[in-house]
């Protein structure tokens, strides 16, 4: 347990001091919906505004899109040096990728907190408590997506395949789930379409939380989050081997 | 000539090397067309309409109207199905008879559905022809949130209706431009590894000019793109006879500007970032953000004038107009096609000239 304390600590200081990740995990959404919340402004303005429904929507995309920080944490060049060498000590190698999956899940879950944060007060509706309601399904939804990026990482052994094949599989489910624009206002056969994506169904459990009430979608999407990381650490468990790391 | 030929054979190499990736973008490519053919069917372009109470008689009263599809929800229907897009407008009947819009989308929206009840309202105009989703202006002094009793809310411009647009061609590109230029990038990364293992300073001390090694990326890059993109739409034109909404030629030239886009931007990615990781994220993040302001997935129409005003530059605006007018038969695409060649000549040449200034450098 100590030793993974110290791998973890030394893994959330490394994402700390990557300009590129902290700017992913805090100024990245943010960008983010002020465009959409622009483009989307004259869409809506009555049950609520355009900017309410893209934060929903982005924020939602920035706790799957946690997976490419991830895969970046877990196998960059740089950071792979050093754990070859940490795993020639008496460490257990579960130690490694639960370090980084747990690191990177902080370190995210952090950024998007603040952003939360800052909507809210910049007036845009994301439910109780300055949008913290939402806390728990980040961060299990940052944890299953960090957890599904190392072991991806573990399955094709290369940072780069990895994060080319995770970014373009997360836009592709992101904008079929409606996040850039919606899809279920095309039509049926786009809502058919729409309802394969885990994106519907995230951001329906999260509208009905903010905007209805109703938090039994969002703890469904929560357990399920849970379930799916601790398959993906299962996974972690099976594939990864040490000699990937030489 | 030969150093072109040498470079571009070992570009050839390493793609066959790295097969199975390739295969994977070739896949998604594939899937992510099907998908955009599949939604471009033709849609209803209708107003959604929830009715709540004694549902007769709203039905009878919207029945007649073309532009309305009425749905009659087991249970209440909430905000989250307009956040999502399912319903546009919610109407209550009450035991007297008397309907009203209890929840719209936007104010144009309940003024309409108000007026359709009244049985004197205006008819829901249709989106315009280029774009995905018309706009629905919003009335002054109307509050952003909060139920709405919409008696009061004048309509004052076109509704949006939910349909798409777009011809077959248009629809595909709108959907797929994001996914070809985020490939494009992807594939095109034989720089940034030339330099993160040390490559170029070998290749600085043989008669090769930057300019043939950049050559010969961009052209590699270019085909990985254009190929698989342009034999999914042949094969998927043959099978469904019209030629997903433009002829051979034309689907040439409108993925011929998209892969020669993508290749060069990534050229300028690769040349300009330090390491392959970087130039990754941040092509992913510039083809992302660009591609939602040029109104290749929301509507230029949707947006505000600084907006459009800044989106009519973006290439990707281009290859849609180019794809419009070609599948709307204009003849005139000059405009479109000028600001794409301009776009990827200025990338070209700027990846040319950090080339040939870090050579200088002796940083290759």
């Amino acid at each position: 347990m100590e030793t993974l304390y110290a791998i973890f600590r030394r893994d959330l200081l490394n994402l700390g001091r990557k300009g590129s990740f902290v700017f992913s995990a805090t100024v990245f959404p943010l960008a983010l919906v002020g465009l959409l919340g622009l483009l989307n402004e004259g869409l809506f303005g009555m049950a609520m505004t355009g900017w309410d429904v893209c934060a929903v929507n982005i924020m939602v995309y920035m706790a799957v899109y946690s997976s490419m920080i991830a895969t970046n944490s877990f196998m960059e060049r740089a950071v792979k040096a050093t754990n070859l060498r940490v795993l020639f000590t008496p460490v257990p190698l579960a130690a490694l990728y639960l370090g980084k999956i747990l690191a990177t899940t902080i370190f995210c879950a952090s950024g998007y907190f603040v952003d939360l944060v800052v909507l809210s007060l910049l007036g845009i509706h994301l439910g109780p408590g300055l949008g913290m309601g939402l806390a728990p399904l980040v961060v299990t939804l940052t944890l299953a997506s960090t957890s599904i990026g190392v072991l991806l990482c573990c399955l094709v052994k290369d940072e780069p395949t990895a994060n080319r094949i995770l970014s373009l599989v997360v836009n592709i489910a992101a904008a079929l789930g409606g996040v850039f624009f919606s899809m279920e206002s095309l039509g049926g056969t786009a809502a058919a379409v729409a309802g394969f994506s885990p994106f519907t169904w995230l951001r329906e459990a999260v509208f009905r939380f903010v905007w209805d009430g109703q938090a039994m979608g969002t703890a469904v999407a929560a357990a399920g989050s849970l379930l799916v990381a601790g398959a993906a650490v299962l996974g972690c468990r099976a594939t990864f081997k040490s000699e990937d790391y030489a | 000539m030969s150093c072109f030929s040498a470079f571009f054979l070992n570009l050839v190499r390493r793609v066959r090397a790295a097969g199975g990736e390739y295969a994977v973008y070739g896949a998604l490519l594939i899937g992510v067309a099907q998908i955009a053919l599949f939604v471009a069917l033709p849609g209803e372009g209708r107003l959604r309409v929830a009715v709540e109470g004694q549902q007769a008689s709203a039905s009878r009263l919207l029945a007649g109207v073309p532009s309305v599809t009425v749905t009659h929800p087991r249970s209440a229907p909430g905000r989250a199905d307009i956040a999502l897009g399912r319903l546009d407008a919610v109407v209550e009947v009450a035991p007297d008879g008397s309907a009203g819009v209890t929840l719209a989308r936007s104010g144009a929206v309940a003024a309409t559905v108000t007026g359709l009840l009244r049985g004197a309202g205006e008819a829901v105009q249709p989106a315009p022809a280029d774009t995905a989703a018309g706009t629905a202006a919003i009335p002054a002094g109307v509050p952003a949130t909060g139920p709405v009793h919409a008696a009061a809310a004048p309509a004052t411009g076109p509704v949006r209706g939910p349909a798409p647009a777009r011809g077959p061609a248009s629809t595909l590109m709108g959907i797929w431009l994001m996914f070809l230029l985020t490939v494009g990038a992807l594939c095109g990364r034989f720089a940034a590894q030339d330099r993160e293992r040390r490559m170029l300073g070998r290749l600085s001390a043989t008669p090769a000019t930057p300019g043939f090694y950049l050559a010969a990326n961009g052209i590699a890059t270019f085909l990985l793109c254009f190929v698989p993109a342009l034999l999914t739409v042949l094969v998927e034109g043959a099978l469904r006879g019209d030629g997903v909404g433009l002829p051979a030629a034309a689907w040439v030239l409108v993925l011929g500007c998209t892969a020669a886009l993508a290749a060069a931007f990534s050229l300028l990615v690769d040349t300009l970032l330090p390491d392959e990781d970087q130039a990754v994220m941040v092509a992913g993040m510039a083809t992302l953000f660009t591609t939602l302001l040029s109104g290749s997935f929301i509507a230029p129409a949707a947006q505000g004038r600084i907006l459009r005003a800044v989106s009519t530059v973006m290439p990707q605006r281009a290859i849609m107009e180019l794809t419009g007018r070609l599948e709307s038969g204009d003849a005139a695409i000059g405009a479109p096609l000028g600001i794409v060649a301009a776009v990827i000549a200025g990338f070209c040449l700027a990846a040319y000239l950090v080339t040939v200034s870090r050579l200088r450098r002796g940083k290759w």
